[in-house]
């Protein structure tokens, strides 16, 4: 089941999944029934799947499960085989590194995880699901610090630089699938619109989540009828940090100036620089808005492109 | 022990985002070199680059001469002190510190070896058996340093080790961090966007913005001779003051707000020379160079402004004095005996001979 990912496309799938058989059985098995849509193939092979297979352990279990390859229902031996409380307070981390992961970071992450009920699953080469639990619900800062802590443990110890995303704790064991989907997409909406953080919480990726579902047509729809493509592609590094910043504090002039060290006077004349450029003055709310949106549908396009 | 070379060094990530941009610096061995600037300036990003965390897109990184662009991070001979430190709740500092060695494969007699000794630089001994949840902040912050050190590297990186503490603790742990440096020996280059931390810890400071190296120097000529307005204003604090103004026709005087001040005859020389007769340009004045005693205002008779305080701020051995002055904030630093208060109408004598002017178009300097 390595690799098995929600954004690999069906063939791909049907090749994994029988790849799995062949190694669960031993029998070489081929899909000639073409009268069976892709996503119904798809679906009768995991079915054989999780017949076949044999998920020796915890980690391969909640691979499936969190998958969707392992339905629910045929989850109740593992949950009992594997000891899995199944009404804990659990959080989901999917981790993502630039280049492939090694063992030793595993084992690093492992020896973060001291109890029982906790599980590192290695989704494939670079990517990382860890399955924590909580005594009560942990809040929103410990969290944001938990995820700092062990990225930066990485990469003192591991020399390996990965990225984190997750959701907010959840309680019922059958919506494992759903989290996982989530921080999933949240890692690629992470990626495309704060490509510099390094830790991403799915539930506070706000304006991104709803752009991300924008077509692509209806991006540039939008884009040429404000601040086109060419102008914006055309913006510098100064201007860009510049602007971000103005949002970040708020629109304030002042704590602008004083977070950018820069004159005040400055601030004013680089925003009207850009106001007479592109007809926006920042200043203004509604202009802010459109300025906003429309930087980060650019990124969205160059993220996509 | 090494040095380091970067040549030419950028990093543009594939969204087109250029983080860094023609970096050159040359690192002596045992220097102590610190990355400064505002978040987003690419001195992380630089950082990172050293480690081998991040590819460098461009440009060539030497340590000791060879080129580590492709080397692995693990074998490039570095340690690095992040700001947030994950200690391992279940084991001992002394396993704490032991656990990066064990997972190389280091025979165990080399491990205890290398983790009393850094016991004793960082004064651990004592605290070897204990569980990371009986420390105090710093204590943790000093195992974490202890990972750094048993692996005994050529160079150490830092990241902002000292952010995530109090300030207390964070003074006290400057001194130990600049006490290690001592100590060790080593290659240290940390990264702050605390100038303060930088100019007390840094042999040279690096000083950075939108990517951009903008003066490398050490704490003294940043502060006395910076290159632009940008790093006149990010060294020091409270930061320089900054006035707009037009020096006259044979530039021995700048005229503010109605006022005309007059300018030292090296600095005229220096501000004529340029060609700036007649021009607008903008003054620089820390604000211990602005004083309200009688003496000064007495005798510096050709540099005196007169301004309404909006705030007296006591800070024990110094008082911060802020007026409005040509539609700018303006702060004096002065002696804690002034008589001066809030809402007072105060003549200030501005000491010329440390006065600083910068171009008001491409923001560099002119005359220091």
């Amino acid at each position: 089941m390595k690799g098995t990912s929600f954004f690999m496309d069906l063939e791909t799938k049907k090749l994994k999944l029988l790849e799995q058989l062949n190694k669960a059985t031993g029998i070489n098995f081929d899909i000639t029934d073409s009268s069976l849509s892709d996503e119904e193939t798809i679906n009768k092979l995991k079915e054989m799947v999780v017949r076949f297979n044999v998920l020796d352990s915890k980690s391969s279990f909640y691979r499936a499960f969190v998958t969707r390859e392992l339905a629910y229902s045929d989850a109740a031996a593992y949950i009992h085989r594997f000891h899995i409380k199944e009404d804990a307070i659990r959080m989901l981390f999917y981790l993502e590194s630039q280049q492939d992961y090694t063992k030793e970071a595993v084992s690093l992450l492992k020896s973060l995880l001291p109890d029982s009920q906790d599980a590192l699953i290695e989704i494939d080469s670079s990517h990382i699901l860890l399955i924590l639990h909580f005594e009560k619900y942990p809040n929103p800062d410990e969290i944001n610090q938990y995820c700092h802590e062990f990225l930066d443990m990485l990469e003192s110890e591991a020399f390996i630089s990965f990225k984190v995303s997750y959701d907010v704790p959840i309680h019922k064991f059958t919506d494992l699938p759903k989290c996982y989907k989530d921080i999933v997409m949240g890692m690629h909406i992470g990626n495309t619109f704060r490509s510099t953080d390094k830790v991403y919480s799915y539930s506070v990726l706000g304006l991104g989540r709803l752009l991300y579902n924008v077509p692509l047509p209806e991006v540039e729809i939008y884009l040429n009828s404000h601040i086109n493509v060419d102008t914006l592609s055309h913006l510098d590094e100064e201007t860009l940090n510049l602007l971000e910043s103005f949002f970040d504090n708020d629109l304030s002039l002042a704590e602008t100036s004083r977070k950018m060290f820069i004159h005040r006077n400055t601030l004013i004349y680089r925003l009207d620089k850009f106001a007479d450029l592109t007809g926006y003055d920042v200043r203004k709310f509604s202009d802010a808005i459109t300025v906003k949106l429309s930087l980060m549908l650019y990124n969205y396009i160059r993220a996509t492109s | 022990m090494a040095d380091i070379v970067l040549k030419d060094i950028n990093k543009k990530y594939p969204n087109g985002f250029h983080a860094v941009k023609d970096f050159n610096l040359d690192i002596k061995d045992k220097e102590f070199i610190i990355f400064v600037g505002p978040s987003g300036c690419g001195k992380s990003t630089t950082l990172r680059m050293i480690a081998g965390l991040e590819e460098i897109s461009s440009g060539e990184l030497l340590i000791d001469g060879k080129l580590m662009n492709d080397v692995e991070p693990k074998d490039r001979d570095i340690a690095m002190v992040f700001q947030n430190y994950a200690l391992y709740p279940h084991m001992t500092v002394y396993d704490n510190m032991a656990f990066g060695l064990k997972l190389r494969k280091v025979p165990k007699d080399e491990i205890d070896k290398k983790v009393r000794e850094a016991a004793r630089i960082l004064d651990l001994e004592k605290l070897l058996d204990r569980k990371p949840k009986a420390l105090s902040g710093g204590q943790r912050q000093r195992v974490a340093m202890g990972r750094a050190i048993v692996r005994n590297p050529k160079v150490f990186l830092m990241d902002e080790p000292l952010s995530n503490l109090d300030a207390k603790l964070r003074v006290q742990m400057r001194t130990e961090i600049s006490k290690l440096h001592d100590s060790l020996g080593a290659t240290m280059i940390y990264v702050t966007h605390d100038q303060t931390e930088a100019m007390t810890l840094g042999t040279r400071i690096v000083v950075m913005k939108d990517g951009i190296v903008q003066q490398i120097d050490t704490p003294a000529n940043l502060y006395q001779k910076p290159c632009n307005l940008f790093v006149a204003g990010f060294i020091g604090s409270p930061q320089m003051n900054f006035l707009e103004g037009t020096l006259n026709a044979d530039c021995s005087a700048i005229q503010v707000n109605g006022a005309s001040l007059q300018i030292p005859p090296a600095k005229t020389k220096t501000l004529k020379d340029a060609g700036y007769a007649n021009k607008a340009v903008i003054l620089g004045i820390r604000p211990e160079d602005i004083h309200d005693s009688q003496i000064f205002v007495d005798t510096q008779t050709s540099s005196v402004i007169e301004a309404k305080i909006s705030v007296y701020e006591l800070l024990g051995a110094e008082v911060y004095l802020y007026f409005d002055y040509a539609g700018t904030q303006v702060t004096a630093r002065v002696d804690p005996r002034t008589t001066a208060r809030g809402g007072d109408t105060v003549k200030f004598a501005l000491d010329m001979e440390k006065a600083h002017f910068f171009d008001k178009d491409t923001e560099l300097t002119i005359a220091n």
